[in-house]
């Protein structure tokens, strides 16, 4: 980020370093984004779908140990189980067999 | 992309009795990129059955909440593969429940785990299912 003073009012520039990739598409994708987005916005669409995917990523291996967290303790919470796997089978498909 | 799918033997045992080999299962599909996919009769077995285990209907409902929050993909058979269900339950004596998760696994290519070591035995001529536990 660079800071440009003019006339005592700051402007803040941002200078994004930019990278070039290829990337391999199927024909069905493609065909969506160029429809969706148009052939001149792909970079700034596929940057921003990226970064998001990115958060989502990070914010659901955080929700994954507290869903197991609390899985575990409401396991602590009913005691031991002692059905084997038939029976538990039998539960699962009990009133449709 | 590559991935497991799991019955309702491997939810149902983790949710209920616990697992620590299946939370490893789900802690290593972020890092290694591989995802656990099941059939919509997953979430009417984990339902029922925790309907039917477990008295307390508080909790059930909680545990209900929790499991459709685990990161398990649902997909659903398309006519073509149903007509494999009916061939390989026919076929092995088994029930088009069972038939049908291992015949998701055999069309992606990926193994079925399932904990029913009856199922296994069955169909262990025809392979794609790990006992797991």
């Amino acid at each position: 980020m660079v800071i440009v003073l003019v006339d005592k009012v700051h402007i803040l520039v941002h200078t994004l370093v930019m990278n070039r990739i290829t990337i391999s598409l199927p024909d069905d994708v493609y065909n969506h984004l160029i429809g969706e987005v148009g052939k001149g916005k792909i970079s700034g669409f596929v940057a921003e779908s990226v970064r998001l995917s990115l958060v989502r990523r990070k914010m659901s291996e955080g929700s994954l140990d507290q869903i197991v967290g609390e899985i575990e303790q409401l396991r602590q919470k009913m005691g031991k189980v002692d059905f084997s796997v038939q029976e538990i089978k039998k539960l699962a498909r009990k009133g449709l067999e | 992309m590559k991935g497991f799918v799991i019955d309702a033997s491997v939810v149902l045992t983790y949710l209920l009795k616990g697992d620590k080999e299946f939370v490893s299962l789900l802690k290593k599909i972020k890092k290694d990129r591989f995802e656990l996919v099941s059939l919509e009769l997953l979430d009417w077995e984990v339902r029922n059955g925790l309907r039917f285990s477990l008295e307390n209907k508080d909790l059930a409902i909680k545990l209900m909440i929790l499991y459709e929050q685990l990161p398990i993909r649902k997909l659903s058979l398309s006519s073509g593969l149903w007509e494999e269900v009916l061939k390989l339950a026919y076929q092995q004596k088994v029930t088009v429940y069972d038939a049908s998760y291992h015949v998701l696994g055999l069309s992606l290519g990926w193994e079925f785990l399932t904990r029913d070591e009856k199922y296994e035995r069955r169909v262990r001529e025809i392979g794609g299912v790990r006992l797991w536990g």
